[in-house]
């Protein structure tokens, strides 16, 4: 295992900067010259790195000022690593040769790991989906995100319906949603899950369990963090997309750097449009008393959604790293067909509304010791619902009955909100073993609204919707990470504190608003423990603390209703994990984490009546979890990887007439679900310029109630199907199937993508059925 | 040989005797004693079909948040400790518990399917497996803001109920047997009739017209209330319209009229006991929550429609903050028994704020229907406000049962979570003739409301 480099740059020079960071780029070859593709490129200890393209070519962005340990490694390869010191504006490009291997030798073969790959590995157990590496999939985001072990996505309906997202058992308001780091309540509907196309987004990181102060929140043990593209790079991706159910998402995300300048712009935006008109099989009791099963065809379900993005900034500057203005604005339609069950379709109830945003990101790292992280936002929203049909309809889309109050409440209903959010992060590096983090975010919206049948107090005789309600919540953390037996142990140590101060609306006696005001802290503590390059075990503890999102207080004033009586939750969560190569070659790995949570105080989403709901809080859930995850990789071109996620969710310490429930599952949380996934990639077959993807995945998740039930009555894992008890949601079965064509000449992909291919009755939240098989062809652009 | 022939004789004297013997079960169908093949005394197999045995079920909210619980069925009436958990084996679970039903010919019939949905909604005990199944729905329609929803029966085999997205205007009939809808009773001609007589004042703020709240039967005739809405909801005339309608001839009677609004039976509360029928054959209609803008009170009422008679007895009501000495009030219709009703309220008024109805105030009572005095029952004790349902009376002595009356009582202080009689819920009975009370049930692990018997 010889090395061959040919450095041509010198690194000694002296800086006369303080704050120097620079682009280190470079190419990777073979001995032949011939460049090396995937060449994982390292600079230690930081945790930067780049992986080569197709031309050997690599960047690595935003490197500090300092010494280092570059390191690459590429399969068939091995390993090389040498030291360097960075300390000028515009070092040299490096060029690389690597010699391979021989393969007669009994050699461990090294791959390198990737960023993604770095942050799996971090002390706090992170998943990360590389989505800019399926960007030409069709796949929506939580279809990818469901493929995640330990993960559930299940959204009410079509694309665009409310998402649930449930990690390690916890779920709703439980998991958090971040933007680059920023929790997204200043967004709105911008940026549900189930509307924002992949093509905007880069990674989406999985956190589960204890949250890293840095993103400055108080979830209970889990969050999603989009990371979008970044602004330092030009960059230009288009795509569209058509599908069943006359679905169109068109996105444009562009970033162009003005040459021989330090300053970009950038337009970025979405159009997401779906009449989601998919067919259902549905029981109808005809109003004779006769039952029928009939074909149903969802007739009230379109959603549109557009968003854009103007971005302006500076990057790599003495004074900022990165400084960026964006200005946004968004709007939806939304029709709605039911409820939170399917009991009664709507045919006139809607939903709209338009956000527009102001926001500004700063980040700056001083002699790569220091770095600082400024966000603000500020965002104007509007919301109308209204209920004003004067016909109340039937499944068959035809109208029935006129009636004067609605389909459901009648209501004409605007909604103003305004949402302030900034955040300020600083992270320093005391020595090489350890680096010290602080945190706070403040996040406030106030909202007023106004509706000619709204509600009155009978008391104070006004309309609560009328009363200004309030909301203030900041979230404050010290951190310190450390390293030790050469970062074979990594720690993390955190405190937290909580902030809220709300006052809402009162909807029923002499007062006409509550306060409400909390204060709290919590602790957290996590380890990870590398026994080699690929076996580690991981130890997390945190006392979270979960103060309620404004919308659970004031409800959506829709289908979900105001509570401003609401607690926060709090949770002793605890996470092991372990995970290692299980053959040399490291084509066979396995990770399993198992989980802990005393969720006292839990908050609940429950069924209020037939058509509302309301959070509450409840008793103590125990949660304990596994989820196994593993993988295959028979070739450079093929992977199988399978997760199992079995988790027991139990309500205990039950009072009153709940007693009966106690030590019962927790209803409408899948509890063993698994997800099968197989790719294989075929380079210019036929003699063809293009590269052929071929993937599937089957998803298996077994029967569960939706309705609190005894656990006497509990259905036992893989028994019989009681699909016949109408509380169960019944065993489910889906595979999807996808094709991608990926073209060598032009920048071009084409997708095809098949869902639900075996046409199974498949189920979300409260038994409402999900579309049969459908169809999306995608056409991506990336420049 | 003799030995032989007596032998022979013999043999066929006890052969003779067997099948004689094998034809006898029909000559016994009315013996008093059960056999041959018979189910029962005297009924079942090659006798006449045997009535119903007598069962009860409760429907018990085992999830307070929302609302869903299980009917299960009791060989006899529960008494002593009873745990719901016990028995949810041979229930039934229900998306929707929180309104209870009644019981008809032998089965049980709630205002919602196992899903939730609104209808009517048939159990039966089966016998085979021991535990109760459902035994046919019909829905009544959308789950629009009008008032109604209901349904009752009009004789062993006829039900009624409403349905107002196929008419605001009608009432339905259904098949109990095959729990089909077989017929609907028009009332829209006099309907129309009160709107166009309303017309000089506010006829154009009517919205919407709905019939339920209650339904009742008495004597061949089904009475219902009949409401005018304007688009938020609100009566529009402040008077109780009921209709009466002929059970024989499926037809509209009339509509009669009472000069005050009362909303009679608490939004279709089915289990609740406000409009109930006397054991002086009176119809006792009672209003639950009124309109507290109105300024004759809130509508806490009882008025009647006296036996033999179709039209509102004009000289006769019950208002709590007008007749009783402290303003006592809520929830006035309920059993009437020996010229005595029994009913809970606050021994205070309850106002706008709803104040005394978060205290612990709640009580049983007995008034006297001829001098409108009210007394509290000694022995049950003071309760929340949580079970809405009034009492019920399971059998009467005339029936060979006890003619007691059962009060649903909680007692558990919400603002107290370590308050030990969280999770129970009692029944106390008490007996008109000794004028004792007593504790007989206590149910643990589940919120429920009047027993039902079927």
């Amino acid at each position: 295992m010889a090395k061959n480099y040919s450095l041509a740059l010198a690194f000694l020079l002296i800086c006369s900067s303080l704050f120097g960071q620079v682009s280190l780029s470079g190419t990777v070859a073979d001995e032949a010259g011939t460049p090396l593709e995937g060449v994982v490129v390292l600079l230690k200890p930081s945790k930067l790195g780049a992986i080569s393209d197709k031309g050997g070519n690599f960047k690595i962005e935003k490197v500090p000022y300092g010494k280092y340990k570059l390191e690459v490694s590429h399969i068939g390869f091995g390993k090389e690593s040498m030291n360097l010191e960075l300390n000028q504006a515009n070092p040299p490009a490096l060029s690389i040769r690597m010699k391979a291997l021989d393969t007669e030798l009994d050699q461990v073969v090294i791959t390198g790991k990737s960023n993604e790959q770095l942050q799996r590995e971090q002390p706090i157990k992170i998943e990360v989906i590389s989505v800019d590496q399926v960007m030409e999939q069709s796949t929506s985001l939580p279809e990818l995100i469901n493929q995640t072990s330990g993960v559930k996505v299940r959204q009410s309906s079509g694309i665009g319906s409310q998402t649930t997202i449930n990690i390690n058992g916890l779920q709703g308001n439980a998991v958090r949603f971040f933007k680059d780091g920023i929790p997204t309540d200043y967004l709105g509907y911008a940026f549900n899950i189930g509307l924002v196309p992949t093509g905007s987004i880069k990674n989406v990181e999985i956190y589960k369990g204890v949250l890293p102060i840095d993103l400055g929140a108080d979830a209970l043990g889990g969050a999603i963090n989009i990371i979008t593209t970044g602004k330092d790079k030009q960059y230009l991706d288009a795509s569209y997309e058509i599908g069943s159910f006359n679905t169109h998402l068109v996105n444009v995300n562009s970033n162009f750097i003005i040459p021989n300048t330090k300053l970009h712009v950038g337009v970025s935006g979405y159009y997401t449009h779906s009449d989601n008109d998919y067919d259902f099989d549905l029981d109808i009791t005809d109003f004779n008393g006769n039952v029928q099963t009939h074909r149903i065809n969802r007739f009230h379900d379109a959603i549109t959604g557009r968003f854009v993005e103007l971005n302006a900034g500076v990057h790599d500057t003495k004074w900022a790293d990165l400084l960026d203005i964006k200005l946004s604005y968004f709007s939806l339609d939304n029709q709605v067909q039911h409820g939170i069950r399917i009991t009664q379709p709507f045919g006139g109830v809607s939903q709209s509304e338009t956000n527009q945003i102001l926001s500004l990101t700063y980040n700056k790292t001083i002699r790569s010791r220091l770095s600082i992280s400024l966000f603000g936002a500020y965002s104007q929203r509007v919301g109308i619902d209204q209920d004003l049909s004067d016909s109340l309809y039937n499944w068959f889309g035809e109208p029935t009955q006129a009636t004067a109050s609605g389909e459901f409440q009648i209501r004409d209903q605007r909604i103003d909100r305004e949402n302030q959010v900034f955040r300020a992060a600083l992270r320093y590096e005391l020595s090489d073993n350890f680096n010290l983090k602080v945190s706070s975010t403040f996040n406030s919206s106030e909202q007023v609204g106004e509706d000619p049948y709204g509600q009155i107090n009978i008391v104070t005789g006004k309309q609560p919707i009328t009363i200004p309600s309030t909301y203030a919540k900041m979230i404050s953390g010290i951190g310190l990470g450390s390293s030790f037996f050469s970062d074979k142990l990594k720690g993390e140590t955190f405190a937290k504190h909580y902030m809220l101060e709300t006052e809402a609306a009162n909807f029923w006696g002499e007062d006409e608003t509550q306060a409400l005001s909390h204060r709290s802290l919590g602790w957290g503590q996590s380890f990870k423990f590398a026994f080699d390059e690929f076996t580690y075990a991981r130890v997390s503890y945190e006392n979270a603390t979960r103060v309620p999102e404004s919308s659970e207080y004031f409800g959506d004033n829709l289908f979900v209703l105001p509570n401003s009586t609401l607690e926060p939750e709090t949770s002793d969560n605890i996470n092991l994990g372990f995970a290692t190569n299980l053959n040399k070659k490291n084509t066979l790995s396995l990770e399993i984490n198992a989980y802990y949570r005393d969720t006292k105080n839990f908050i609940r989403v429950f069924p209020l009546g037939l058509i509302n709901s309301i959070n509450r809080n409840s008793d103590t859930q125990i949660t304990k979890g596994i989820e196994a995850n593993f993988k295959v990789q028979p070739s450079e071109t093929s992977s199988i990887s399978v997760a199992i996620t079995y988790q027991d969710l139990r309500r205990t310490e039950t009072t009153g007439a709940d007693r009966g429930l106690e030590g019962s599952r927790t209803p409408n949380v899948p509890y063993f679900f698994t997800n099968l996934s197989a790719r294989k990639s075929f380079n210019n077959p036929l003699a063809l310029p293009l590269k052929l993807n071929v993937y599937g995945n089957y998803l298996f998740t077994e029967q569960y109630y939706f309705i609190a039930s005894s656990k006497l009555l509990d259905p036992p894992l893989f028994g019989p199907s009681a699909s016949a008890i109408t509380s169960l949601i019944p065993r489910q079965h889906q595979v999807n199937m996808g094709l991608s064509c990926i073209l060598e000449a032009v920048p071009l992909s084409l997708n095809f993508e098949a869902i639900n291919v075996l046409n199974s009755i498949l189920y979300d939240d409260f038994r409402i059925p999900k579309p049969f098989r459908n169809f999306r062809f995608k056409i991506t652009y990336r420049l | 040989m003799k030995f032989r022939f007596n032998y022979l004789l013999l043999t066929l004297l006890v052969l003779a005797t067997l099948s004689a013997c094998k034809q006898e079960p029909i000559a016994t169908c009315d013996d008093g004693i059960q056999n041959g093949d018979e189910t029962a005394v005297d009924c079942g197999g090659t006798c006449n079909a045997c009535p119903p045995a007598e069962r009860y079920a409760i429907f018990a909210v085992t999830n307070s948040s929302d609302g869903s619980g299980f009917l299960v069925p009791f060989d006899e009436l529960p008494s002593g400790e009873v745990d719901i958990n016990d028995h949810i084996a041979s229930g039934i679970q229900l998306a929707s518990t929180r309104f209870a039903g009644i019981s008809h010919n032998g089965a049980v019939y709630a205002p919602n399917n196992p899903f939730g949905d609104p209808g009517v909604q048939k159990f039966v005990y089966d016998e085979i497996t021991g535990s109760m199944k459902e035994a046919g729905f019909i829905p009544n329609g959308a789950l629009s803001n009008a008032s109604g929803k209901i349904f009752g029966f009009a004789s062993a085999t006829k039900g009624y109920y409403t349905n107002h997205e196929l008419n605001t205007k009608a009432i339905q009939v259904f098949d109990t047997e095959s729990m089909t809808r077989t017929g609907e009773i028009d009332c829209s001609a006099a309907i129309d009739e009160i709107i166009a007589q309303m017309a000089s004042y506010n006829a154009d703020s009517i919205a919407t017209t709905s019939i339920g709240g209650f339904m009742l039967e008495r004597d061949g005739k089904v009475f219902t209330q009949v409401f005018f809405t304007d688009g938020a909801g609100n009566e529009v005339v402040d008077s109780t319209f009921v209709a009466v309608i002929d059970v024989a001839t499926d037809k509209l009677d009339k509509i009669i009229q009472w000069d005050d609004f009362l909303r009679v039976g608490y939004y279709s509360c089915i289990n609740c006991n406000y409009a109930t029928l006397g054991d002086d054959n009176n119809i006792y209609l009672a209003s639950f929550i009124g309109n507290f803008t109105d300024p004759e009170g809130p509508n806490y009422r009882a008025i009647r429609i006296k036996s033999g008679e179709t039209e509102f007895d004009t000289s006769w009501d019950i208002n709590g903050q007008r007749d009783f000495p402290n303003g006592e009030t809520f929830a006035l219709g309920s059993q009437v028994k020996d010229g005595k009703m029994y009913v809970k309220m606050f021994d205070v008024t309850v106002d706008a704020t709803f104040a005394a109805a978060r205290e612990k105030r709640y009580y049983a009572y007995e008034i006297d229907l001829a001098s409108k005095t009210p007394r509290i029952i000694d022995g049950i004790p003071a309760a929340y406000w949580k079970s809405i349902h009034g009492p019920a009376i399971y059998s009467n002595e005339g029936d060979g049962g006890d003619g007691k009356v059962y009060f649903v009582v909680e007692v558990a202080d919400d603002n107290n979570p370590d308050d030990p009689e969280h999770g129970k819920l009692y029944y106390y009975s008490y007996d008109p003739i000794s004028g004792t009370s007593k504790l007989e049930t206590t149910i643990l692990n589940g919120q429920s409301q009047n027993i039902v018997k079927f």
